[in-house]
């Protein structure tokens, strides 16, 4: 039994090493990594939207490198936090350091598949456990994200390990085992902030026990009264000390930041955001009185006010938020179809009554209900792996539900078998690009990007593919749409393409060289392909493409254009790109040449004539401006106005201010 | 925004109404053209249309929709600012709104013109009506009844639906913002094309096809609403359904026989309303040279 568990993730880790290997960096990584390891250095600062414990581990390796550490400016803590982390990885050697990190935060993908396998034996048998791995070892989510450091797999490891804790707590209680729960739980805590879920989940399953007939497996008489008393006590012990463990992570310290920092904006700005009052005046009482780390809370806010921030894509369709449906419909796309069947399966053979542990089966099934439902409700549609602990908790539920059908039926197990045969094909297919996988039924991978985007589609992760591509084609001179631009220092790679504005490219600073025609080929990434970031039509300037067939698709999430293509909008972005920059440089001239050239490529665009109408602002040339302003404020408005609100309130306040300082002969 | 003859509803407008209506039922819906015709001769013989069964026969999927403006979704009319200029003479109104303010005048500024070159060329005309021409412009917004309730509140259903909604209108840039906040619906569109805005005016079917391009909207899912017949029409030529707005009632039973919005179970008058207007259309005489003048 050993031999094969370790058989199995033995194998698993293989794949990881592989898929680290063949994969650049992706979007989120670089800022995890270069925090983490700040936070050796006592700066909890920098990425205070996830907690420390996964980053910590991931940098383990790189603590006796000598690398090169950017000088940390007066920057808001998002931006730092992103360009720190391009310019850490990318000053260094990159690809030595993301593989250590990720081999590193790979840890917790191992642990978690080695307790599961240990919850499902003692759940339902041996032949569970192994039906556990063997769906796990070959989840395509849990492959694509196993050895990235993000907190997706630890936060699901620690989730899986404070409830299976708490399982063997109540049948068979103790100080041990609730010490721990409590040890899982804050280590959950630890690791990702929408851990918090574990207290509902862990007070309903408590809840549960309490009211529930008295199984002959308990090993206990006691009354409701007293059943409930032990509970109480147990998750007010449970509680207390996963806080103690999530202090210990941030060093016992309150402090976001040491050696005098301060967080910018400060905690009351950070706060302010959150659009709850109630959230918020919880929040800042915690913070009054240093209930929980600074940093902590800091980022908790954070997850609060930036999940309406996010734009949704599902089945070809941009949504200005999040939609409830995304995770179900992201479900059926990014499962495999082996899991779908066997899930469908299993919920037949419990319905039936045909698995009869119902407190194993409780157990399993409403931590998957309560953080599906609590992602379902959630403001962030980005990415199929915010569900991983479900994917975690079904699996084991199935192969507790399975088992009953091939213990006594050879036709069950060989159908079984198959079905796990069938699943390691189809993921081995999308190998190694995992994270662009898509189930047979929706065309497998290469269609993956027509039904949902970013990290369950294309997390920019493809720079070495491409690399390949353009080596093996001889392609010297070539544009690249590309995701990352900004976030990862894509010159590192030595792709010889030029780079062509994106959301990040236009947030982070990088410019681009594009002109409003220009000869392919073109590379672009799927996410914006799809309208994601940008929008839909007439925001996205790359729009054209989608109506066109790609020459040749890279890692199924870049798409090559031959022929020549004329961007007048994405030309007239760089130019105002360029303005804006001239602008901060009081470069007014230059700023004004600029975003006469923006205008002129696109006077449709909201932000383009805004850009032109601040220049003209700088200049004193406030009568000229204000048309701009005016038009700016209608076409936010009136194109896509969803999708433009962010520039809606600066517009107004901009013309009022034109109209006070009129009405007040202000020139 | 082009003059329109909303808010004058004597007889004549509205047998007018009713004849561009039954008239429209046909063009969409190919209605038995004989049967059409019995009913546009005012035969009393009974004329058996089967409309039901055709009507769902030929209903096709539509998904998105496109909302003409003024007339539609907005009562917009000059006369509801010249009334009070004129201190209810209407003649003299009529005079000016037919020599001076015309609606082909306007719909330059719908095209693109500047309100203040125009204002300042037609002064040079007009010298004496100086004021009344700046009033165009300065008292915009008291042209502006306000909105066609009906027709926003199938807005609002379509919206909770989830139906895309966009809107075409020829429509001066410069002056729409000051409806854009006075009316909040006018931010439930995904798209609003303005004629000002691209110097363009309905029904040039290159508007309708920038708007297509511009949110890449399949008309082959798109329904087109305005009250104008030559939109409507100019739609339908580029694969749109187009329908003829006349006024909320009967707009909500087009949208339902198209599958875009429910019957409103709050008004449950609408279909029996809807059903006297149909059977009116087969009685109704023919008045000819009226039915093209919309």
């Amino acid at each position: 039994m050993v031999a094969g568990v370790a058989g199995l993730m033995l194998l698993f880790a293989v794949h990881l090493a592989l898929i680290s290997r063949a994969n650049t960096i992706t979007w989120d990584e670089p800022d995890h990594i270069y925090s983490g390891y700040m936070s050796w250095h006592g700066d909890f600062g920098l990425n205070p939207e996830h907690p420390p414990l996964v980053k910590f581990v991931a940098t383990v390796p790189l603590l006796p490198m000598q690398l090169n550490v950017p000088e940390l400016q007066d920057r808001p803590y998002r931006l730092q936090a992103v360009l720190g982390g391009r310019d850490f990885i990318f000053h260094n050697d990159a690809d030595k350091i993301v593989f250590r990190a990720q081999m590193a935060a790979s840890i917790f993908t191992l642990l978690l598949l080695l307790i599961a396998f240990l919850a499902a034996r003692e759940m339902f048998g041996t032949s569970a456990g192994f039906l556990t791995l063997g769906l796990l070892v070959f989840d395509p989510t849990l492959l694509a994200h196993g050895a990235l450091v993000t907190t997706d797999a630890a936060q699901a490891c620690f989730l899986l390990a404070s409830i299976y804790a708490f399982y063997r707590y109540v049948q068979l209680p103790s100080v041990g085992r609730v010490a721990i729960t409590a040890l899982a739980t804050g280590l959950a805590l630890a690791s990702k902030h929408s851990a918090v879920l574990v207290f509902p989940m862990l007070l309903i399953l408590a809840g549960i026990q309490i009211f529930r007939r008295q199984s002959a497996d308990s090993g206990s008489q006691l009354s409701a009264g007293k059943r409930a008393a032990r509970y109480a006590k147990a998750l007010v012990i449970i509680g207390l000390m996963s806080v103690a463990i999530l202090w210990a992570a941030y060093g016992f310290r309150y402090a976001a930041r040491g050696n005098g920092l301060q967080l910018n904006p400060p905690m009351e700005a950070q706060l302010a955001k959150v659009p709850s009052p109630t959230q918020a005046k919880v929040l800042h009482e915690f913070a009054r009185f240093h209930l929980l780390p600074e940093s902590y809370i800091y980022g908790f806010a954070h997850v609060l006010f930036s999940a309406d921030d996010f734009n949704s894509y599902l089945f070809g369709k941009s949504y200005p938020h999040a939609v409830w449906f995304y995770f179900p419909v992201a479900m059926l796309v990014k499962s495999s179809l082996t899991f779908l069947i066997l899930l469908a399966i299993s919920v037949w053979v419990i319905a039936s009554g045909r698995r009869q542990k119902r407190r194993e089966v409780l157990f399993l099934l409403i931590p998957p209900l309560i953080y599906l439902a609590a992602s379902m409700k959630g403001g962030m549609n980005i990415g199929i792996r915010h569900i991983l602990p479900v994917y975690i908790f079904l699996a084991i539920l199935i192969a507790g539900a399975v088992s009953v059908l091939i213990r006594n039926s050879r036709r069950w197990r060989y159908a079984v078998v198959l079905l796990l045969v069938f699943q390691a094909i189809s993921v081995t297919r999308a190998f190694p690009n995992c994270i662009g996988y898509a189930n047979e039924a929706f065309g497998g991978p290469k269609n993956v990007w027509r039904y949902v985007s970013d990290s369950s589609a294309d997390w920019a992760q493809q720079l070495h593919a491409v690399k390949q591509y353009t080596d093996k084609h001889h392609i010297q001179n070539c544009w690249f749409v590309y995701f990352g631009t900004g976030v990862i220092d894509y010159d590192y790679y030595k792709i010889p393409c030029k780079l062509l504005p994106t959301i990040e490219s236009i947030w982070l600073g990088t410019l681009s060289d594009a002109t409003p025609a220009i000869d392919g080929p073109v590379f672009i990434s799927a996410v914006n392909l799809t309208g994601f970031e940008f929008g839909p039509p007439p925001l996205n300037p790359y729009e054209q493409f989608k109506t066109l067939k790609a020459a040749d698709a890279i890692d199924s999430s870049v798409f090559v254009y031959e022929g020549r293509f004329e961007i007048p909008f994405a030309t007239a972005l760089a130019h105002a790109q360029k303005a804006g920059v001239f602008l901060a440089g009081k470069r007014l001239p230059e700023a004004l040449q600029e975003a006469q050239q923006a205008v002129a490529l696109a006077p449709d665009s909201a932000g383009v004539n805004a850009q032109m109408g601040d220049v003209l602002d700088a200049l004193g040339r406030r009568e000229e401006a204000r048309p701009y302003y005016a038009t700016a404020l209608r076409l936010a408005l009136t194109k896509q106005p969803e999708f433009q609100r962010s520039l809606v309130a600066p517009l107004e306040q901009r013309l009022a201010t034109e109209d006070d300082d009129e009405q007040k002969g202000h020139p | 925004m082009t003059t329109n003859k909303k808010g004058t509803h004597d007889h004549d407008a509205v047998t007018t109404e009713l004849a561009t209506y039954c008239r429209n039922e046909a063009t969409r819906y190919r209605v038995d053209s004989i049967a059409l015709e019995f009913a546009a001769r005012g035969s009393l013989h009974p004329v058996n249309v089967k409309r039901p069964a055709r009507i769902s026969f030929m209903a096709t999927h539509r998904s998105i929709a496109v909302f003409d403006l003024g007339g539609v979704l907005i009562d917009w009319n000059p006369r509801y600012l010249y009334r009070k200029l004129f201190h209810g003479d209407d003649a003299a109104m009529e005079h000016f709104l037919t020599t001076v303010c015309t609606p082909s005048w306007n719909s330059q500024q719908d095209a693109g013109r500047s309100f203040a070159e125009a204002c300042a060329s037609l002064k040079l005309d007009h010298p004496s009506h100086a004021a009344l021409i700046d009033a165009w412009i300065e008292r915009q917004e008291e042209m502006i009844l306000g909105p066609i309730h009906g027709t926003v509140e199938i807005l609002a259903e379509l919206r909770a639906g989830g139906v895309p909604l966009y809107a075409l209108s020829n429509w001066s840039a410069e002056t729409f913002p000051l409806s854009l906040r006075r009316f909040e619906f006018l931010r439930w569109f995904q798209g609003i094309l303005l004629s000002g805005e691209v110097r363009l005016l309905k029904p040039d079917p290159r508007i309708f096809q920038l708007l297509l391009d511009n949110h890449a909207v399949d008309p082959a899912h798109t329904v087109y609403i305005d009250d104008l017949k030559p939109n409507v029409e100019a739609a339908i030529a580029l694969g749109m359904h187009g329908i003829l707005f006349t006024d909320p009632i009967a707009l909500r039973h087009e949208l339902v026989k198209v599958g875009l919005t429910p019957a409103n179970s709050s008004d449950p008058g609408a279909v029996d309303q809807q059903n006297t207007k149909l059977q009116r259309c087969r009685l109704m005489p023919r008045i000819p040279g009226r039915i093209d003048d919309q």
